[in-house]
């Protein structure tokens, strides 16, 4: 297994390597995301946001072998916004819950006889 | 009283409490009726509306999954529930766009209406009490005033679309559908939200955006910023003729925008045109932020001249 890791370790170094080469010479060039960005936000600040992402995420349950993956897909703007505040954006769930609610608010309504629901059955 | 009435009541009654702030614009363009029925529908468990609804669109998209596949993805425990982005995220996973649509409700229905099944966020709460769902849009009928959405445990949930339009305002009008990234831009989306999708669809599975971006071009070919990472993209594919072309047409869309005319010399300059390349370069406007790149590309022209060029090979402009 070491063997192997230490193999594809070997292998992506290499391919970078080999691609970084490939590139055309002069390459003094502004990334996309880079123009995209309202700010120049460094590498360290992003780095930053990632393990404070990577860190609420395992708080609350994800996996360690998962943390990694899910941090990857996400993109420099969405890992900003869920370091400053993880804990008030939304976390879509359930609305089963909330029809039982509905169901009570109906019944009120129509014992009270502002509605003729059920009485029609 | 008829239950659809009752309903439509109880909303009232819910908003007036609520005491929401913004209703939304009614709809004004008339959408044709489309239901989108070969949507699939997933049944969701308990509390795990996210990974169904993702299923949904996803598999709708052509990816082979299914909401216990996606739990991993996008599932977070110590909330019973999934955040936003990682519904984006884990979109870009199955290497499809996750292309949010416009906070209209004429957008959504356009999409709708163009194919696009719609996941939305929605919050069935009452006032500061939040009830966070997720559902997708697969059908509207303006003239009978409703939606149908794929819904927790229901396949064809009709809602009026004011009840809807509530929902979904109180959750910042927050929607997306999926596409292949070979998909052409649908036609209500904008320059500025294909881009980002493309974008981060790119950076984060390390793929490359050039037929995505040049679809993007083919739409929208005055805007600068996609014209901009066409060229940065046929770059890093070695393609200097095209990257050049792209570039140009970034700059002449916007004149004097420093990354353009930054980019545009460093490949005039890659393609033994020095003289060209300070020519693009000069055109650029004072720019703080990007300064230290900018004054790289000058000394770079610089020692080029010095050396001596080669044949200029780049296209003419």
């Amino acid at each position: 297994m070491q063997t192997f890791k230490r193999l594809t370790t070997l292998a992506t170094t290499f391919t970078f390597l080999v691609a970084s080469l490939m590139a055309p010479a002069h390459a003094a060039m502004i990334s996309t995301s880079d123009a995209l960005r309202a700010d120049t936000v460094d590498h360290v600040t992003q780095a930053m946001h990632s393990s404070a992402v990577a860190e609420q995420l395992a708080a609350h349950g994800v996996t360690e072998a998962q943390v990694e993956a899910r941090i990857a897909a996400l993109s420099d703007a969405e890992l900003e916004a869920l370091a400053a505040n993880f804990d008030d954006v939304p976390a879509g769930a359930d609305a089963i819950g909330v029809l039982g609610v509905v169901f009570l608010v109906l019944l009120i309504l129509e014992l009270v006889g502002v509605i003729n629901v059920f009485s029609g059955f | 009283m008829p239950l659809h009435a009752a309903a439509g009541f109880l909303l009232l009654a819910v908003v007036a409490l609520s005491g929401c702030a913004t209703v939304p614009a009614p709809l004004t363009t008339p959408v044709p009726a489309a239901e989108l029925a070969a949507t699939p529908f997933f049944p969701q468990d308990a509390y795990q509306c996210g990974p169904a609804a993702l299923a949904t669109v996803l598999v709708a998209a052509g990816v082979d999954t299914t909401p216990g596949a996606l739990v991993e993805q996008v599932w977070l425990p110590g909330r019973k529930g999934s955040l936003q982005a990682e519904m984006s995220a884990a979109t870009r996973r199955a290497d499809r766009l996750a292309l949010p649509v416009p906070r209209t409700l004429e957008a959504l229905t356009a999409h709708v209406a163009a194919g696009h099944p719609v996941l939305v966020l929605l919050d069935l709460g009452v006032g500061w009490f939040h009830v966070w769902h997720y559902a997708v849009v697969i059908g509207v009928d303006v003239q009978a005033g409703h939606l149908v959405l794929r819904s927790g445990r229901t396949r064809r949930r009709r809602i009026p679309i004011d009840g809807f339009a509530q929902a979904w305002a109180k959750a910042g009008r927050w929607g997306f559908v999926t596409l292949h990234p070979n998909a052409d831009p649908p036609a209500p989306s904008t320059a500025d939200l294909w881009l980002r999708a493309v974008q981060d669809w790119a950076d984060t599975q390390r793929a490359n955006p050039v037929l995505a971006l040049q679809r993007g071009v083919e739409r929208w070919p005055d805007h600068a910023l996609m014209q901009f990472a066409l060229g940065n993209a046929r770059y890093a594919d070695g393609g200097l003729v095209a990257s050049t072309r792209a570039l140009q047409a970034a700059a002449a869309a916007r004149p004097g925008w420093p990354p353009a005319a930054n980019n545009l010399a460093s490949v005039l300059l890659a393609q033994g045109c020095p003289d060209r390349a300070a020519e693009a370069l000069a055109a650029a406007d004072a720019d703080s932020r990007h300064a230290a790149i900018l004054a790289q590309t000058r000394e770079e022209i610089a020692a080029a001249r010095v050396a001596g060029a080669g044949p200029c090979t780049a296209p003419a402009d």
